[in-house]
Order: C-alpha cells, then structure tokens, then sequence
C-alpha cells in the first residue's frame, strides 16, 4: 500500500528556507522530496526511513538532530559477550533489557522518535526514555536482534548512545532515588518527633496526667529516632569511618559525632534524668544535612563535566588482516597493525602513511579545518580526520599510548588539585571543630563539672554542625549555577566561580572561539563571470574538502549543468570539464603558478582552458557578535588580548578594542603569554577550543570553552559556553561578579549564627531546646536568603539576556 | 487526655500510612524522572493503530 506522503508548510526563516529535518537554513543543497525540503541527504534519508514507517508525526512536534550515516558492521565488536553484559539491565526468559545513555537527547521530538524503535526493528519489543537521566531502555527479543543492531539503529537517527564502555548499566546504582527514600523517612520522624514535642516547646505546665502522656510521647520519639540514626544517617557513618581508616578527617565526621552525641545524650536524658530527649534535633540534622546533598548532587548531575575527548573517539576501526577486513575493537589495536580509515574518520593512534598520498585535517585536534597533504612514510598523528579517499595505515603506537590520551591525562591532574583543596579545608575546618568541642568540654567540666561537659560538648558539635556553612555556599553555588547553565553557561565548580569573578584578563583564541569554524568569508579576486563561477561551484560540490565546500556554498545552484572528467588530486585540487571547459581549482602548486608572498593560507586558484583567472581567498568568519562582547568586556575594565595561530587576521578583529593582538601563535606561545599575564599578578581566562589551546587552557586560571554544539567535542575545561550565550558574555561576567555577594553574605549570616551559637554553647547556656528551633530555621532563612539575593541580581544584571 | 493517646496513634498510622506509599512510590521509580510522562501523554496513540 502506497502510504501517502505528509506535506508540512514550508518552514522559514528570514525568508531562508529551513530543512524540514533539522531545522537548519536550506543552502544550495537544497533537496526537495515530497515537496518537502532538506538541507541534505542525511535528513532527507531520515525523513524518507521516518514516511515509510508512517512515522511522520515527528515533524509536527518540533526539529531534531542531524543523523550520521553509518557503516553496518561497524558496532559488530559489541556483540562480543563481555561488551554486550555491559548494557543489559536485565534478562529474563526471552526479553532482554538494554540501558543506553544518549547525551544528544533534547526534546520532546527525542522522546517521541525514541520511545518508538519497535517500529523500525520487529525483534524490539519496547523502547523507554528516562529524559532527566538522558537514559534509553530498550527490551528486545532474545537472538532476534543483536546489540549492534540498535546501536546502528541509533546512530543513524542521530541519537549516538554514550559507548565509552565505561557505563556499566546494570551495575549503577541510583543513588539519588535512594537518597530520596531517606529524606522521606527522615522528615517523617523529624516532622512527628517535632509534633509530639510540643508540650515541651510551649513550656507548659502539666498535670500528673498529663506527664504521663508527655512520657509517652517521648518513647514514640526515640523509637521514631531509630530508623533515622540507622538508615537515614548511615551514609555519614560509613564516610567518617572510612576516612578515619584512612587516617584523615572528613567534614562527616563531627555530623556522625554530632548525631551520636546528641542521641548518646538523648538516652540519658530519657532513662537517667526522666526528661526529654533531643531527638528532634537529632533527626532535623539528619533531615536537613540529607536534603542539602540531594540538591548538592541534582546541581552536578546537571552538569556532566566527563564528557571527554574519549567520548569522541572511533570506537573500532577496520583493520587488515591476512588482506582481510575485520572490524575491530579500537583497544586491541597494537603497533604495527595495519587499518583503513575512509573519509571523515579520526584516526586513533599515531601512524605512519602506507597508502601513497592521503589528505588529513586536525580541526578535532586543533579546530583547523586546513587540510594537509601527507605522502607515503609521513607520521600522522591521532586524531586526524581524513578527508577524500580511504588511506592505509601503520600504526606506531596503541592506541593508550599516543599523544592525545597523554594530553587528556595531564588534564586531569587539575581537578585533582581542587578536589584535595577542599579536602584540606574540611580537614581543618574539622580539626577545629573537635578542638573547639574538646576545649568546650574541658572548660565546662572544670567549670560546671561532667553534666555541663557533656551538655556544652554535645551543643558545640549540634550548634557549630557545619550544616549551615556548607549548605550556605552550596546552596548559593548550587542556585548561582543552575541560573548561569538556564543562560547557557556551564560552569564546572564553585571554584571556578569565584576564580572567574576575580578574573580582569581574558586571552581569546581566534579560530572557533571568535570565527565561526563552518563559515568562510570568500574573496573573489579572479576575474570569472557569474557562468564561470557556478561551474567553479558544481566542480567543487563534488568535494568534502572544507574549502571546496565553502566554494559551492556560495556558487552551486541546481542546474543540468553535466561534469564530466572529474579528478580529485588529494590535498592538491579538482579537475573537471563542464560545459566544453575544462576547470581546475586548487593550490599553487597543482596549477603551477606563482603564489604572491602575502599569502599563505585560504587561497584557491582557479585555471579555465588552461589560463589562469585569479585565485579566491577563503578567511573563517568572525561571529557576528565578537566587536559587541569586546567593547562591552573593555567597558568592564578587562584586559583583552588575542593570540591566534592564523596567518592573518579579519579586519574586525584589528577594529575590536584588543590590548594586543598576536598572530603566527604556536601552542607554545599560548601558554608563554598566559604564563607573562600570571607573572604581572593576573587573574587570567583563557577562552579557546581544540587541543592546540589546551596547554594554555591547562595554564590560564579559567578555561573556557565555546562550543556550536552541545554535543561537539570540547577539551579540559573549566566554563563551557554555548555559542548562542556568547553575545551574553559581558554580562554573565558582571552576574558572576555581582553573585559573590550573595556566598559572602551567605556565608557572613551563618558565620555570625555560628559564633553566637557557639558562644552560648561554650559557656553551656544553650539549651538543646533552643538549638532544636534555631538548627533548621536558621537553615530555612539562609535558603530564602541566596534564594531571594540570586534573583534580585540576576533580574539586574541579566534581564535582558533570555532564560 | 485519654482521647490523646488514641488521636496520636491515629495520626502516627495515617502518617506511616503515607509514608509506606511514598516509599514504594519511590522504589517504583516515581519520582525518578518528571519530565518524560508528561510530553508522552501529549502524543497522538492513533498512529499505532495504523
């Protein structure tokens, strides 16, 4: 049965037809199907797989993501069995379930395509989205589809699950859920243990009748107490004992002494003394202690900072064997191994050429997208797109060895030293927490004697609990970057946050950061008339190369225009006849002619028949927004500087208002500038992309990344902004400035609360009672307060700027 | 004050009650993701029956 096709209006913009797929402006490409247009084959083909499947109600829900045309067999080595364990959440009977994390979900178009995989593959059965976990389960028929398959399947709807191998499905536990249970059960006992204190919050004086009730009520509480002291608060006692066996302190260890002491206490209270206990205060720590880290980790889990390079990375590559070709795991690849990689592939390892020429580019590495032509014998390093014919390869080094994976672990060294930073002051923030308790509980036991050590003891570990201080700066932190990431700014930590708000230079890299990467400007200095040209542009729509690309992007218009004689010398030029002429297009080199010293790079020469008509010169595209950013950033009073590996630069950059501007920049440069910036007491942020950047990136005291794409390869970095939030970035700057007020006062409220609690408790005139009311108001007031205080400043120095 | 004792062990009950649903509410996986029930119930179902 002939299905009949769906006709959706036209989608435009700025009268620029969109792709009905992926919603990006139509160019030259134009395909039409249907009477519906694409940007480009990978659309239309999904478009054309989603109308036979009857599937089209996708387009009225929204835009998604541009597919990946994939080889099949490709995903074959995850068929191997211990891969395979790796994704199965479980397996019963003939139902198996697969756990995929797909990191490009993002919206509800996602939702709909993917919750319907069964109808593209019968062997699956069912297919479900967890969208705030970004997590795919699909339950397939046992042996009717291999795991290869739906990976395949999902690739080519441009859904590439997370593969790193490193996500073990059915190991992983939910912490936060789990969490979720305590909190519960925890603000239960606290909620009734605090209901059935209140005879003795009011003070009233009871009756003979009544204190028996009042007695009662006390027994209720401390078995209330018990669930929270043994599962709720476990997690604190599990942390501090580990950390004493490794014989450190942890900031868990005075809330594990807190509790106890408080419960200690509690039963003596109630057994020995015949009173109440303290067991609303020991559960309202419990309670709001847990609640704080459930926000804390709902903040990180937000930001998943792990994506890295790796991520990116081929997952097998196609090795030659005895001359034959086995798809293979990218980790069992050794030296000396013999691979093909065809057009567009990165390479994994470095390699020395065994096919005699290739064409390869560093843009993943370098975010270049210059090509480089390589002969036979040539090292090339990992990383490297190939572009144009498939090449054979030695490879010199497995793949754990080469300079990439190298890079990335030097990387990771910096978050070390953060993360042992704020465990050096949790140990001395701890240490004196003890000491103070210690000289509290001596004081008052000369003073008051053992009853008044204990109690002032007890109260110096409730009251000083450094609940408040953490949740303080956490909660501010934690507020301060979900309203920065709603901006599209990403920010890897609360340090980052008060580095960058010190910050007063910032260090730009040119290509991608201030040029956009896919759009060239063109100079046309031939003298080729507007025929001529849209044959310059038919020729070069035969190429993948970015220049050829860029070349029909402005020149190629559909016509029955026929190429004939079509050659694609590698790294060098095309060849064609079109219409009784022949083209050539390429570099000097491939024309023989005379290249003026001035230029260097991005220049296209252009032959008709044999005679030279000029050449095009081809410069990356200055992101409309960067004259704006850089006047704003110098009103701010920030020094600018731009260092760029270029040959040259666009005539807005010399017009925007830079400190200095340097250019023919090594990666060794970089990071020698940003040093000479530290060393004249600095605070410097190094904006760039690409691994060329990353030593400066490593160096700088903020790394911040722009990316087109979320979902693009970005290094090591600290800040990630969107390239959309870009023309926002002065005034995210000033909201990061302005925010510091709000962690220090935050952070002077709970001081001030602590001092005056721990003067009360010191001098054992606190009574538990009073603490018990002042623990988790004072805890309520500071979350309103950072609440309040983000708010006000956001609406003022980011009101214009969209959510 | 009798009457107290039956009242705060009804509501005890009544609490726990509720704090069993909440439970296994949250086992069930409940509140684990929000968002994703809500866009489904949005989609046409008429497209299976095709």
């Amino acid at each position: 049965m002939e299905i009949p096709a769906l006709k959706s209006p036209e989608l435009k913009r700025n009268s620029e037809v969109l792709c009905l797929h992926c919603g990006l402006p139509c160019d030259s490409h134009k395909i039409t199907e249907n009477g519906n247009n694409f940007c480009c084959s990978g659309c239309a083909a999904v478009y054309q797989l989603l109308n036979e499947n009857n599937m089209c109600d996708y387009y009225n829900e929204g835009k998604g993501l541009t597919p990946e045309p994939t080889d099949k067999g490709e995903f074959d080595y995850i068929n191997e069995a211990g891969t395979v364990d790796k994704f199965v959440v479980f397996s019963q009977g003939d139902a198996v379930q697969f756990k995929f994390i797909i990191p490009g979900m993002h919206c509800n178009s996602c939702i709909f395509l993917l919750e319907r995989l069964e109808r593209f593959n019968s062997g699956i059965l069912s297919s479900r989205v967890d969208f705030f976990n970004k997590e795919l389960l699909v339950t397939v028929k046992k042996q009717a589809v291999k795991l290869s398959e739906i990976i395949a399947l999902l690739y080519h709807l441009g859904y590439k699950p997370d593969l790193t191998l490193s996500n073990d499905a059915g190991v992983k536990k939910n912490k936060i859920s789990s969490r979720a249970i305590k909190i519960g059960i925890a603000g239960f006992c606290f909620g009734n243990i605090m209901m059935l204190s209140f005879p003795e919050y009011l003070g009233l004086s009871l009756d003979a009748g009544s204190l028996v009730l009042k007695r009662w009520f006390d027994f209720i509480s401390l078995g209330l107490s018990l669930p929270v002291l043994f599962y709720c608060g476990s997690e604190f006692f599990e942390s501090s004992y580990k950390a004493i066996r490794q014989r450190t302190l942890n900031i868990d260890l005075p809330i594990a002494l807190a509790v106890v002491a408080t419960f200690v206490r509690s039963l003596y209270e109630l057994f020995i003394n015949h009173q109440s206990g303290y067991f609303d205060s020991m559960t309202g720590i419990v309670f709001l202690l847990l609640t704080g880290r459930y926000f804390q980790d709902l903040t990180y889990h937000s930001l998943t900072f792990d994506r890295d390079y790796k991520s990116y990375f081929p997952l097998s590559a196609r090795q030659i064997l005895d001359g034959v070709l086995k798809v293979v795991n990218i980790r069992q690849l050794r030296a000396h191994d013999v691979i093909e990689l065809r057009n567009g592939e990165l390479l994994p390892a470095d390699s020395l050429l065994i096919s005699d020429y290739a064409t390869v580019d560093y843009s993943f590495i370098t975010g270049e997208s210059k090509p480089v032509a390589l002969k036979r014998g040539e090292k090339i390093y990992a990383g490297a797109k190939i572009s144009g014919n498939a090449v054979r390869m030695e490879l010199i080094a497995s793949t754990d060895n080469s300079r990439l994976v190298k890079l990335w672990a030097v990387e990771k060294d910096k978050e070390e030293i953060d993360n042992s930073l704020t465990e050096k002051i949790n140990y001395y923030f701890t240490l004196g927490l003890l000491l103070v308790g210690a000289f509290a509980f001596v004081y008052q036991y000369n003073v008051g004697g053992l009853t008044e050590a204990f109690k002032s003891l007890t109260s110096v570990l409730i009251v000083a609990c450094p609940c408040i201080l953490l949740l303080a700066t956490t909660f501010a932190n934690g507020h301060l970057l979900r309203t920065l990431k709603s901006r599209g700014m990403f920010v890897k930590n609360k340090n980052t946050l008060s580095t960058l708000a010190t910050c007063n230079t910032i260090v730009f890299d040119k290509t991608g950061t201030l040029t956009d990467n896919k759009n060239f400007e063109i100079e046309n200095l031939s003298n080729l008339n507007s025929e001529e040209l849209s044959s310059i542009g038919l020729l070069c729509h035969q190429s993948v190369h970015p220049y050829s690309a860029a070349i029909s992007k402005l020149f190629y218009h559909l016509s029955d225009k026929q190429l004939s004689a079509y050659t694609d010398v590698v790294g060098k030029g095309l060849q064609g006849r079109i219409g009784g002429k022949t083209f050539k297009v390429g570099s000097a080199a491939f024309l023989n002619v005379e290249q003026p010293d001035t230029l260097k790079h991005g220049v296209l020469h252009v032959e008709v028949e044999g005679e030279y008509r000029g050449y095009f010169v081809l410069i990356h595209k200055i992101r409309p927004e960067t004259n704006a950013i850089t006047k704003a950033l110098q009103h701010d009073g920030y020094d600018l500087y731009l260092s760029s590996g270029d040959n040259e630069l666009n005539k807005e950059i010399n017009a925007a208002p830079f400190t200095s501007t340097l250019i023919h920049q090594t990666p060794e440069n970089k990071v020698a500038l940003v040093k000479r910036l530290k060393s004249e007491g600095k605070i410097v942020c190094m904006t760039g992309d690409g691994l060329n950047d990353a030593p400066a990136l490593k160096e700088a005291d903020v790394a911040i990344s722009v990316a087109d794409n979320e979902n693009a390869f970005f290094p090591a970095c600290d800040v990630l902004v969107t390239a959309p939030a870009l023309s926002g970035f002065p005034q995210l700057l000033k909201f990061i400035k302005a925010s510091r007020w709000v962690i220090i006062i935050s952070f002077a409220f709970s001081l001030v609360y602590n001092i005056i609690g721990l003067y009360y408790a010191i001098t054992a005139q606190l009574s538990p009672l009073t603490a018990a009311i002042l623990m988790p108001s004072s805890s309520f007031t500071m979350l309103i307060l950072t609440w309040v205080l983000t708010a006000v400043i956001a609406r003022r120095q980011l009101g214009a700027l969209k959510a | 004050m009798e009457i107290m004792i039956i009242l705060i062990s009804a509501s005890l009950l009544l609490a726990l009650f509720f704090l069993y649903m909440f439970i296994k509410a949250s086992r069930k996986g409940q509140f684990k993701d929000t968002y994703t029930p809500s866009v489904r119930i949005l989609f046409e179902d008429n497209d299976i029956k095709n």
